[in-house]
């Protein structure tokens, strides 16, 4: 992964730089070493080229609603819709396209028009009507949903060849989906690190009352992570579109709660304000590459279910004690 | 989680702590709203208002609803408890393989199931409270892992055998009012005690409003989170014996949404991720909104795709009402 | 739990292979000759199956054969379900009578998610698995992840999903859900005398078995025009969520005269809800499947209900035996039918197993494949 060579250079503007915060930061990065290494000297098929270009291609998807979902916990904020409109998108994208390339543009243009509209449904019902972010994504799930039946009943279309590229092909060494994940990731740093925005960001989580004081557009930082945690979900919607190469209605189920693990696994506190990119990305990784190990050690899937429980437990406790006053 | 409107307050203000105690069946909006989603089903199914029939939804909303009232105690203390609808499924086959099939074994079963409750809560509390961990991530994985020992408890079938008597006697009905309603309403009326009448309610504000207050003003901050989650455990527990009452054995299934239905009802009850404040009433009001809503959308006979079109807008729209007669409330007050 | 459900002839039939035609000629349907091991289904030939059109496509699979012994891995789409279980034992069961295969099976479940079924394929690759059973979160959506085990030599099985033509997928073991939905929906149009009001308990909404269960009851309404449906409902395969469904039809229909509903852990819920009611006495049931549960239910109200087409978990068995044949280079076909069977009430009450819990399957496997903590 390049994108780790950056390392865990994020720090909050605003927030204090604190010893213990960058601590709790690099725990993520120590867990995967550490796992790593594992992997390499006690896990057989682990240290190939094969095995890292699978786990590459199967983080990538969560990685990219990770990403997002990054945005609006450093709000203080949660976002449960993601899942669904990754859903959405897949069937809305396969459908459209149903095999014709000549359709990948359009389907772009479609993937992001769902974003941006969920993003500023979601971000609205939570700054003008005053609705928790719990209760109005719960319904945006539940809404998404009725879309993706509305447009369909059953899986449909099938993704064409040039269009599967986006989750199969290769540029050079490294796999596009992977590529995808890094260049976005860098994005987001970026826009976190250093733009107005990305330090209202922080500034909203630490403490909405005295961002508000100091003169912050609170809401309009409030909405705007919500838009970009829904586009950033929208584009994972077309990886996953391109991966499973047709409309499944059920695609998306369950990545609000994946994304918002490796969002907290990866240091970011959902009290907000704390946190960054590169932690989630880290635990992305972590958490796809010990499925693999579990997998390739032939662990049985009830075993792994617990062993899958007491990680995350374990790596929470473990740095959020790094972090805990004293 | 911070709410959208207000960061979190120092303490609960004046205005609240009176209306905590004026209205300590939670906000008039939210009944009203109850109100109107009720006149709404009225209108559109005349069987609905028949007494049968609104207590079999108050009967198919006891499993969320006892695990809500716990749930609801740990939201105020400013924790989350996600791990709720794993215990129901954990529960359930624990006590039907107690039981195997003999009346004999109730007793037993039922205390297994209770204690495992309590267990549960006990470790997901001493870690949250002692390690400081974010208790919505630390009961998401708590939750992973109880379903992964579930199944290798089972095998991956809901194995044993429910007691004909368990069946017969919290199946059934005293009078018109089905016995699992009775046990909802029992739970609600020691919560709501516990709450507004005991020590401890006013410690589970205290440490929800302000843990660094609450420990200088002599609160056992530590013990106060981990009784919270101990009630919460017990409450998923009981909801698990609900549910087997109610279907027999079911499966292991999971991921059938427990967790979230019971959350997203506390959270419309008003009580917030802050905590310091809302509480059970308010809860009550949000379970019976959401299984009437879901009725509602049933009786409608929509197809799939405008039910979970429907049931999106009332969620929110519910929400949104509620949340502008609590503020014009808080104006007046 | 050392349980067992002896009944002869009900894993016999589900293995027996049947490569002739979904759609046969007999119409007539004639209920059971031999007694407990029940009668095979045939549809009338006006029902076509959407699915397994291409079911007799010979496969080349000279390109899987190799010598054993052979590493045999299952790639579950999830496992939280009682017949996905049981369909797991009988592949340990059968792969256990063919020393070609080794002894230890990788198992994988991704949870319902498509995206780690694609990984986990990917990972039964890399550690050099020989053979792939499945059964897929969705048929269709974990195919480009099959792909490439195929492109890697290993012959890939579908085990009990919808049957499936697409290069990833080698042979398909399915059970035909056109095919029992319409089995099921013309005994309840029978029990009904062609006159009624009826409701339709699905599952998943989206999933292969809830559009052609649908589509099934549909057709056969189509020519049935004295039956009305009032409403369908997506119970998720789940008992609680059933019961529940079905107090708001009763609720909302004072007169429902029968309920198609093949999967008897919803049918159970259904039954049960009609019974608190006090109105089990007006209403049937269309045949459920081979869940214990129900069973237990058919045994005890036998007045009720309208018997059993079976959805055997035995699909497990089907599918190793097929893949047994693509390794040792023998022609197959795209399709192998695990056939459902029908069982009038009274024989399909016999089945019940009133030592077992609900969620169990009645089957014929040894104690020692049965499942257990």
């Amino acid at each position: 992964m390049t994108s780790a060579s950056a390392g865990p250079a994020v720090r909050s503007v605003t927030a204090r730089p604190d010893l213990r915060d960058q601590v709790a930061r690099l725990g993520v990065w120590v867990a995967l070493v550490v796992t790593l290494i594992v992997g390499v000297v006690a896990v057989p098929n682990f240290a190939t080229a094969a095995n890292a270009d699978a786990v590459l291609r199967q983080a990538a998807v969560l990685g990219v609603v990770a990403l997002g979902q990054t945005f609006v916990v450093l709000t203080g904020g949660i976002d449960l819709s993601v899942g669904m409109l990754m859903g959405l998108v897949t069937v809305l994208a396969n459908g459209i396209m149903d095999g014709d390339p000549g359709l990948i543009g359009p389907v772009l243009l479609v993937a992001l028009a769902c974003g941006l509209v969920t993003g500023l449904a979601n971000g609205l019902g939570i700054v003008v009507a005053r609705v928790d972010p719990l209760i109005v994504t719960l319904a945006m799930l539940s809404v998404l949903q009725g879309a993706i039946f509305l447009y369909t009943d059953r899986t449909v279309g099938s993704a064409p060849d040039a269009f599967r590229e986006l989750a199969y092909g290769d540029l050079g060494p490294i796999p596009i989906p992977a590529l995808v994940l890094a260049l976005l990731a860098i994005g987001c740093w970026v826009i976190l690190d250093r733009t107005p925005f990305g330090r209202y960001v922080y500034a909203l989580g630490s403490d909405a009352q005295s961002a508000r004081r100091s003169g912050i557009p609170v809401d309009r930082v409030r909405l705007g992570a919500y838009v970009v945690c829904s586009l950033l979900a929208a584009i994972a919607g077309l990886l996953l579109a391109a991966r499973l190469g047709s409309g499944f209605t059920g695609a998306g189920a369950g990545f609000e709660l994946s994304s918002i693990v490796a969002v907290v696994v990866g240091g970011t506190a959902l009290s907000g304000g704390r946190g960054g990119v590169w932690g989630t990305i880290a635990a992305v990784l972590l958490l796809t590459m010990l499925a693999t190990m579990l997998n390739l050690l032939g662990i049985s899937p009830f075993a792994q279910r617990v062993i899958n429980g007491v990680v995350i437990v374990v790596a929470v406790a473990v740095y959020t004690s790094a972090r805990r006053e004293p | 989680m911070t709410s959208a409107s207000t960061s979190v307050p120092p303490a609960p203000s004046a205005v609240e702590q009176r209306l905590q105690q004026r209205v300590p069946m939670g906000s008039l909006g939210l009944w009203l709203a109850l109100l109107v989603l009720v006149a709404l089903a009225a209108v559109l199914s005349p069987g609905f208002l028949n007494p049968v029939n609104l207590l079999n939804i108050v009967r198919q909303a006891s499993v969320v609803g006892i695990a809500a009232v716990g749930v609801t105690l740990v939201m105020i203390t400013g924790g989350v408890d996600l791990s709720v609808g794993a215990v129901i499924v954990f529960g359930s086959v624990l006590a039907a393989t107690l039981m195997d099939g003999s009346d004999a074994n109730i007793p037993l079963a039922c205390g297994a199931v209770l204690l495992m409750g309590v267990a549960v809560g006990c470790l997901n509390g001493t870690i949250v409270a002692r390690w400081k961990v974010p208790s919505f991530i630390l009961t998401l994985g708590m939750a992973t892992a109880i379903s992964g020992i579930t199944q290798l408890y089972t095998g991956g079938t809901a194995a044993g055998e429910v007691a004909p008597a368990f069946r017969a006697v919290f199946n059934g009905r005293i009078g018109i009012v089905p016995v699992l309603v009775l046990v909802f309403a029992a739970v609600v009326l020691v919560g709501l005690f516990v709450q507004t009448r005991m020590v401890l309610g006013r410690r589970i504000y205290l440490v929800g409003a302000n843990p660094r207050a609450a420990r200088l003003s002599g609160v056992q901050v530590t013990r106060t989170r981990i009784a919270v989650f101990a009630i919460s455990g017990v409450c998923a527990a009981l909801a698990g014996l609900v549910l087997l009452a109610r279907s027999g054995v079911s499966s292991t299934f999971a991921g059938q949404g427990f967790e979230f239905d019971a959350l997203a009802a506390v959270v419309l009850g008003g009580t917030t991720f802050a905590g310091g404040r809302g509480g059970i009433g308010g809860t009550v009001a949000g379970v019976l909104i959401l299984a009437v809503s879901f009725n509602l959308v049933n009786i409608l006979g929509l197809p799939i795709d405008l039910e979970l079109l429907v049931k999106g807008a009332i969620i929110f729209g519910v929400a949104a009402v509620h949340v502008a007669a609590q503020r014009k409330e808080g104006l007046m007050a | 739990m050392h349980r067992r459900i002896p009944i002869a002839g009900l894993a016999l039939s589900a293995l027996a292979i049947a490569a002739a035609p979904v759609a046969a000629q007999d119409p007539s349907g004639s209920p059971a000759a031999d007694g407990a091991s029940g009668a095979p289904i045939v549809i009338p030939a006006e029902y076509v199956s959407p699915e397994a059109q291409t079911a007799d496509t010979p496969v080349d699979t000279s390109a899987f054969a190799k010598e054993g012994p052979w590493k045999l891995c299952v790639s579950a789409g999830y496992l939280t379900n009682s017949w996905v279980v049981f369909a797991l034992q009988h592949i340990r069961h059968q792969a256990s009578l063919e020393p070609r295969y080794e002894p230890e099976i990788v198992v994988t479940d991704a949870n319902f998610d498509p995206n780690k079924q694609i990984g986990d394929i990917a990972d039964l690759i890399n550690q050099g698995c020989e053979a792939i059973l499945y059964w897929p979160i969705d048929d269709t959506a974990i195919e480009p992840g099959l792909e490439q085990a195929v492109t890697a030599g290993i012959p890939t099985v579908n085990v009990g999903g919808g049957y499936t033509d697409l290069p990833g997928i080698v042979s398909n073991a399915y059970i035909d859900q056109y095919e029992l939905g319409v089995a099921g929906a013309l005994k309840l149009v029978e029990a009904l005398g062609g006159q009624g009001t009826i409701v339709s308990m699905l599952p998943i909404a989206g999933t292969t078995a809830a559009v052609d269960q649908d589509k099934a009851l549909r057709d056969v309404l189509a020519a049935n025009p004295g039956v009305e449906l009032l409403d369908t409902q997506n119970g998720d395969w789940n008992r609680a969520k059933a019961k529940e469904l079905t107090e708001t039809w009763l609720q909302r229909y004072p007169t429902i005269d029968g309920v198609f509903s093949p999967a008897g852990q919803m049918s159970a819920g259904v039954a049960e809800a009609f019974d608190e009611a006090g109105r089990l006495g007006d209403v049937v049931f269309s045949p459920g499947d081979e869940y214990n549960g129900w069973l237990k239910w058919i045994a005890a109200h036998p007045e009720s209900n309208g018997g059993l087409v079976t959805f055997p978990p035995a699909a497990g068995a089907v599918g190793v035996e097929q893949m047994t044949r693509i390794l040792s280079g023998e022609e197959v076909t795209k399709g192998i039918h695990v056939p459902s069977v029908w069982y009038a009430p009274e024989e399909a009450a016999a089945l019940a197993d009133a030592e077992a819990p609900d969620d169990w399957w009645a089957n014929e496997l040894p104690a020692e494949f049965l499942p257990q903590s």
